[in-house]
Formats: C-alpha cells, sequence, structure tokens
C-alpha cells in the first residue's frame, strides 16, 4: 500500500512536469507565429542561468487603448490591480509584427488574435507582462546578444512568438532588425536641446533601404514611459506634429545602406518641426524647453513611410519599413 | 553497540526460526523481540546524512549544468534525460526503501535525489519553454512535490527539504512580488505532525526557522511600519519559547523542549538587542500597529497564541513541574510582548532615553540571569553565552550611551570585574557540586 503510495505521487510528479512541458510544446506547434519587437537586456538566473530580459513593445499600453474594466481603472488602483489578467488585442503588418490594438479584462472573441498577460505597473499607460520576459540561452550567449546594443546604439531584436487559442505566448525564435539607431552629439544649452544627430547604421548582411523624407519627415517625436501621475502639469506636453501626415516619398528620398554603413540624419532643435505645446499652450520650439525633470523624458524615432507608401518606388523591396526608437533625451545613462 | 546490535539481530532471526518450527509460538515470538529491540546505529543516521546531502547537491548539480543550457542539447533530449532520471531515481529509490529495513536510508536518498531532480525538471522546462510568468510558483510546486513524498513515505528528510522550499516560495514572493503567501504556514502546519511523528528535532528546527523566515518576508510586504514586522516575529519566539517550556512536561518529546527553547530564546534576545539600539528603536516604535484587517492577522494571531501558551507556562509554574530550562527572567518575554502591544496604541507615546533603558535594562537582566543560572547550576555554556551576551550590549553601547570617555573607563572596568569574578563563582559552585557528588556516593 505505502509503495503504490509513494509511486502514486511520483506519477504526480512527472505529469506535473509534462504537463508544463506539454502545453507549451502544443502552443509551438499549433498556435500562429507573430513577431513582437522588443530591446534586450542581459540578466543571470541562478536556477537557469544566462538570459535575456526583454521589454516588448507591446508591454506598455496606452490608456486610450484600454477597454471594458479597465477603463475603470484609476492610478489609485495600481497596486490593488497588480496581477490582474488581461488580454492584449494584436493587428500584424506586413512583415508579421504585432501591435496592440486595444486591451481589455475579458477573454476577447474566437477568432481574433490576443495574447494574455498581468498587469505590472498602471499610469497613462499600462504596463502589461506576458510571461515571455526572459530568453534562456547557453552561457555567455546572452553577452553576444546585448554586444548589439552597446556605445548608445540600440538594435531591435524581434522575437518569434508562438500564440495559443488561449492567449498563451510561447517564445519560438529571434531576428535581429536590420537597422540599429544611435543618438550621437546632443548639444545642450542651459539644459535645453540645440541640435543632435541620428545614425541608422545597417547591421545587417544585406543592403537595406532608409527613406528620409523632407523636413525630417521620417524622424519623430515620442514621449517615454514611465509616466504615471497623469495629472502632473509639467508633463502634459505633446509634439505639435504627433498627427501630422509625412509626404509621400520619392526615389531621391531613398538611400541605400551597404552591410555595416551608416546614414546620419542632424537635428535643429530650434527647427519648428520640433515644436511642442505644454498643457495645450502655444508651440515652442524644443530648444526653448528644458529638462525641468526626469519624468520629460523623450525619445527620436525613425519612422518610414508604409509598404503601400513605397510602391513604384525603384528600391522598394529594399526599404526597411520597421519604426526604431533612440535612446532617451535626456540620457540618465 | 554494533556487537550488541548483531547480536539483537541474531536474536531475532532465532525467533522467527522458533516460530517457525513450531517451538514457540507467534505471540510468545513477539514478546520476546519487544523485549529486545533493536537498537538505531549511529551508522544509519551517518548514512542518512551523508546520503541525503550527496543528494542534495547531485540535484544542485543537476539544476546548474542544465542552467549551462547547451545549444547542442535538443530540447526533447534535455526533456528526457530530465524525465528519466526522475523516473529512475524514484523507481531505485521506492524499490530500496520498501525492501529492507537495511536499505531503507539509501532508498530514502534516492527518492530525495528524486525529488530534487523534480526541482531541476521544473525549472529546466521554464528554460526551455522561455517561461517568466510567476517564477516563485516553481518553489511552491517543487515544495508541494517534496511535501506529498514526505507524507507518503513518510520521509524526515523529504520534509525538510519542502519546508526549506516552502519558506523559499514565502520569501521571493515576498521580496520580488511584495505578495504575502499566508497558506505558507498551513502547511508548514501540516508537516509539523510529522516531525512529532518521527521525533525528528532536525525536522522540528527547519520547520520554526521557516516559519520565522515566511512570516518576517511576509510583514515586510505589507509595508504598513516596521513595528509589526517586529512584533509578528517576537511574538512567534515568544510562542516558541512557551511551547518549549511545556514541552518538558512530555517525556515522549523532551528532546523538542530544547529546539523550541534554544530558537525561541536566541531569537527573542536578538530583537531584544536591536531594540536596544536608539536609531533602530525609535524607526520601529514610531508607528503603531496597522489595524487593518490583510495585516492584523500577521501579528494579532501569534500575540494571542504567545499570550494563551504563556497563560499554560504560568501555570505550570505554580505546580512547579518546569524544571529544566525555566528561569524565572523568561517571564519577561511575555510581559514586553504586552508592552509592546499597549505602548503601540498608546495615546500619549512619548518616546526617549526611558524607553530605550527599558530595553536595555532587559537584556542586561536576561544576560545576568544566564550567568548567574549557569554558575549555580554549575552549566559552562549559559555562563559563556551570558557573558559574551552582555560584552556585546557593553560595546554597543560604548558607541551610543556613554559620552565621557571616564564613564566609559569606569564601566569597562565594572564589567570586566564583575565577569572576573563570575569565573571564581562559577569554580567554587563547581568544587560543590562535586564534594555533594562524592557525599552521595560514599552515603
Amino acid at each position: 500500500m505505502r509503495k503504490l503510495l509513494i509511486i502514486f505521487v511520483v506519477i504526480l510528479q512527472v505529469i506535473l512536469l509534462a504537463y508544463m512541458a506539454g502545453q507549451r510544446e502544443n502552443v509551438l506547434r499549433t498556435g500562429k507565429t507573430i513577431y513582437l519587437r522588443t530591446v534586450p537586456i542581459d540578466p543571470r538566473d541562478l536556477f537557469r542561468g544566462d538570459y535575456v530580459r526583454l521589454q516588448y513593445e507591446i508591454s506598455n499600453i496606452e490608456r486610450e487603448k484600454m477597454q471594458d474594466g479597465l477603463k475603470l481603472l484609476s492610478v489609485s488602483d495600481s497596486h490593488k490591480n497588480k496581477d490582474k489578467k488581461v488580454y492584449a488585442v494584436l493587428e500584424v503588418d506586413e512583415d508579421n509584427i504585432a501591435s496592440v490594438v486595444s486591451v481589455t479584462d475579458k477573454k476577447p472573441e474566437k477568432g481574433k488574435l490576443f495574447i494574455r498577460g498581468r498587469v505590472e505597473r498602471f499610469g497613462n499607460f499600462l504596463f502589461v507582462r506576458y510571461g515571455i520576459e526572459a530568453y534562456f540561452m547557453q552561457q555567455g550567449a546572452g553577452k553576444e546578444l546585448e554586444k548589439r546594443n552597446v556605445g548608445g546604439h540600440r538594435a531591435l531584436l524581434e522575437m518569434q512568438i508562438a500564440l495559443g487559442s488561449d492567449g498563451t505566448a510561447v517564445i519560438k525564435n529571434h531576428r535581429w532588425a536590420p537597422i540599429s539607431i544611435n543618438l550621437t552629439d546632443l548639444k545642450l544649452d542651459d539644459n535645453m536641446p540645440q541640435s543632435a544627430k541620428i545614425v541608422l547604421t545597417n547591421i545587417s548582411e544585406k543592403p537595406v533601404a532608409i527613406v528620409n523624407l523632407p523636413g525630417s519627415g521620417s524622424l519623430k517625436v515620442e514621449k517615454n514611459n514611465p509616466d504615471w501621475f497623469i495629472d502632473d502639469e509639467k508633463r502634459n506636453w505633446r509634439w505639435v506634429n504627433e498627427n501630422a501626415s509625412a509626404a509621400l516619398p520619392e526615389d531621391k528620398n531613398v538611400r541605400m545602406l551597404d552591410p555595416d554603413c551608416s546614414y546620419e540624419f542632424a537635428i535643429d532643435f530650434s527647427d519648428p518641426y520640433w515644436s511642442i505645446s505644454i498643457n495645450n499652450k502655444e508651440p515652442v520650439t524644443m530648444n526653448k524647453f528644458g529638462f525641468i525633470r526626469w519624468q520629460s523624458e523623450f525619445s527620436i524615432v525613425y519612422q518610414p513611410p508604409s509598404k503601400q507608401q513605397c510602391e513604384g518606388l525603384k528600391d522598394a523591396d529594399l526599404i526597411w519599413h520597421g519604426k526604431i526608437s533612440s535612446q532617451t533625451i535626456p540620457n540618465r545613462d | 553497540m554494533a556487537c550488541q546490535n548483531e547480536k539483537i539481530r541474531w536474536l531475532h532471526n532465532q525467533i522467527q526460526d522458533w516460530v517457525r518450527l513450531g517451538i514457540i509460538d507467534a505471540a510468545c515470538g513477539e514478546s520476546i523481540g519487544k523485549l529486545y529491540p533493536p537498537q538505531k546505529s549511529s551508522r544509519s543516521w551517518a548514512l542518512l546524512i551523508f546520503s541525503g546531502l550527496g543528494a542534495v547537491i547531485i540535484g544542485l548539480g543537476v539544476i546548474l549544468l542544465f542552467a549551462y543550457n547547451w545549444d547542442k542539447m535538443d530540447k526533447f533530449a534535455k526533456l528526457a534525460t530530465v524525465f528519466g532520471s526522475l523516473i529512475l531515481a524514484h523507481l531505485a529509490g521506492v524499490s530500496l526503501f520498501t525492501l529492507t529495513e537495511r536499505f531503507r536510508g539509501i532508498g530514502e536518498s534516492l527518492c530525495l535525489l528524486g525529488t530534487m531532480l523534480f526541482g531541476a525538471g521544473i525549472w529546466l522546462v521554464a528554460q526551455i519553454y522561455h517561461i517568466e510568468e510567476h517564477f516563485p510558483n516553481a518553489f511552491l510546486f517543487w515544495g508541494l512535490g517534496a511535501f506529498l513524498m514526505a507524507w507518503a513515505m513518510p520521509s524526515v528528510i523529504q520534509a525538510a527539504l519542502a519546508a526549506v522550499l516552502f519558506a523559499l516560495f514565502a520569501i521571493m514572493e515576498g521580496s520580488e512580488f511584495r505578495t504575502a503567501v499566508p497558506y505558507v504556514f498551513l502547511f508548514l502546519l501540516l508537516l509539523l505532525p510529522l516531525a512529532y511523528k518521527k521525533q525528528s528535532w532536525f525536522l522540528l528546527s527547519v520547520i520554526l526557522l521557516s516559519a520565522a523566515c515566511s512570516i518576517l518576508f511576509m510583514t515586510i510586504t505589507l509595508q504598513h511600519s516596521e513595528m509589526i514586522v517586529f512584533h509578528s516575529l517576537l511574538s512567534i519566539f515568544t510562542f516558541y519559547t512557551a511551547a518549549g517550556l511545556l514541552h518538558q512536561k512530555s517525556a515522549k518529546f523532551e528532546k523538542f523542549s530544547t529546539v523550541y527553547c534554544f530558537i525561541g530564546i536566541a531569537g527573542y534576545l536578538l530583537m531584544l538587542f536591536i531594540l536596544s539600539f536608539d536609531d533602530i528603536s525609535r524607526e520601529i516604535l514610531e508607528h503603531p500597529l496597522p489595524l487593518k484587517i490583510d495585516a492584523v492577522f500577521y501579528w494579532l494571531t501569534p500575540f494571542v497564541l504567545s499570550i494563551v501558551l504563556w497563560l499554560g507556562v504560568i501555570r505550570e509554574i505554580f505546580k512547579k513541574t518546569l524544571v529544566k530550562y525555566y528561569s524565572h527572567d523568561l517571564l519577561l518575554m511575555p510581559v514586553l510582548l504586552i508592552f509592546l502591544c499597549s505602548y503601540s496604541f498608546s495615546i500619549t507615546r512619548c518616546f526617549d532615553w526611558p524607553v530605550i533603558g527599558v530595553f536595555n535594562l532587559l537584556f542586561l537582566v536576561h544576560c545576568l540571569m544566564m550567568m548567574a543560572k549557569g554558575c549555580i547550576d554549575v552549566k559552562l555554556n549559559q555562563v559563556i553565552v551570558g557573558s559574551l551576551l552582555l560584552a556585546a550590549l557593553v560595546v554597543a553601547r560604548f558607541f551610543d550611551f556613554f559620552e565621557s570617555l571616564a564613564v566609559r573607563g569606569t564601566v569597562f572596568v565594572i564589567v570586566g570585574v564583575f565577569i572576573f569574578s563570575q569565573g571564581f563563582f562559577y569554580i567554587k559552585s563547581k568544587k560543590k557540586k562535586a564534594l555533594r557528588e562524592n557525599k552521595c556516593e560514599s552515603c
């Protein structure tokens, strides 16, 4: 009898392990494959060895995208709602890169593409973790991945993810976006940005084309997270061109980059293109905007025209259509 | 001992033969066997300790080997290795464990290795599939695996592993996710009968320390104030001491009294020593105990349990049944607990040196009582511990209490003379005791 009881417990142990592995293996085999953009950071785990910590673009979701019960959340409930189960409804672009359409606390209906996660923090943005924030690899390999993000260079890692029908996500593989970004020569005057350079480098092994639209049209300003306290006036600012549509590209705007070659964009923050509006007041150029507090951080984003907009161009097939953000300004590192 | 054991084994084999041949009946054979029970040899304990330790180290080695994350090894090969070794270790362990008494220890160790491999398997699966959902759960499931094995076998070493894993679960939840997991106490409580059933002081120690660590991290998580952390821990240690004193009554579990008292008194003295510092004490006593429902459980439950047990101790004091570990100064433990609780809720909470002075005085009383009791009962370890604690108190106050060098010097001289004369007193007591014993022998 005792022998049987012990064997029963052993079987339970084996079943638990088999369930853990089987559930994930099933998602890997039957789930829909998408790509998620992320930036790697390299820590180490005592029990699982080297891994790269991943911070996905879809981890920070704007308040406007919150649906159903999440609409009612207030910043003061942030602590109470930690670990709350949420579902981010996704859409994929022509490169199979997924982005968030909306986020809800109700399980979306069948047929919709969604990923399941849990609330980590909440403010103006909802910070969600999806259980795929660690990418384990052989000891030493983590450093290799991190090498691409040294000296101010930011390279995008695109994780291949299998999505189960219940929103469970499992990492399948990874690939690098072909372009890295670096913000250099930032000139400050009394804590106000005057000029800077954005350097895009082809880090792939094939030629890649980028687009430089007239009037810095391929570059945008993106306010950085965290932005938890919505009532603070000093942080209530927006870039005036955030909703402006850029001009259509022409062949002369396309720049071909061979492997390891770079292209520089010069930025003059006194240009009205870089104006911001604080509390919906009269716009001021960024060179007159001091970094009063760290919450005022922003990034410069390279965002070329879409595939559709580039149709008919000579090197349309070689143009990379991804979006990539520079390090933050001011860079606290 | 070994020779005697061999003789007893020979006798038991003979009894079986006599019963088989019909020389004596089974009941008679059983009665004779009971008269000469096989003695547990130290060898079996050594075997269990070394093979158990070996199993834990092998298991940790396997976890670290897989943590290297061999790129060239296919994930199914990795899974097959862990599943295969887990099943093999358990099957071999179960077979040996249930085969004969002789191989029971090795069987138990192999099953422990199996449970370690089960843990390695959880981490490995998480690694292969890049799972990062909520890593403390790995400790919980691993602990539950060990817990079930502990009761199924039953095995002290599996139960100790389970207790450590449950504590790690509570620690990780508290430190990494700021979540309190009170049900850990239920699991630890369910392991306690096993410690009593197997009369294992080792398992009891692990459970008591795991419970103290768990409550420490759970109360830190609540973030109400340092007072709740401090009060809960103090209540737990006071509770342990009372439980230890009451265990002296039971002949069967008398040795548990040492474990309870040692952990309880050591923990209490540590808490009191911390309270004797001005800055820390101010920080602890600054806020009252929280009255929110989620926090009350953590300080009120151990407090009430502790007071109830101490009422039992006081009853036994009147009956004069507590002998071994009891000393009158221990009654200050529940008094301090009640004082802290009342102080926390008092409207006019004055705070200055008089309050810290009380804590210093209490600590001093315990040191002196320990030294005096050690001298009277001729127990050198008590004398040494008491003296060391006194020295620690004097050194601590050297930096923050006495401003004048002359006062510092005087205090050091007084304490030095006191410890020195204590040595003479101890030797005198020892001689008196030897004389008494000689007289008794000659009588």
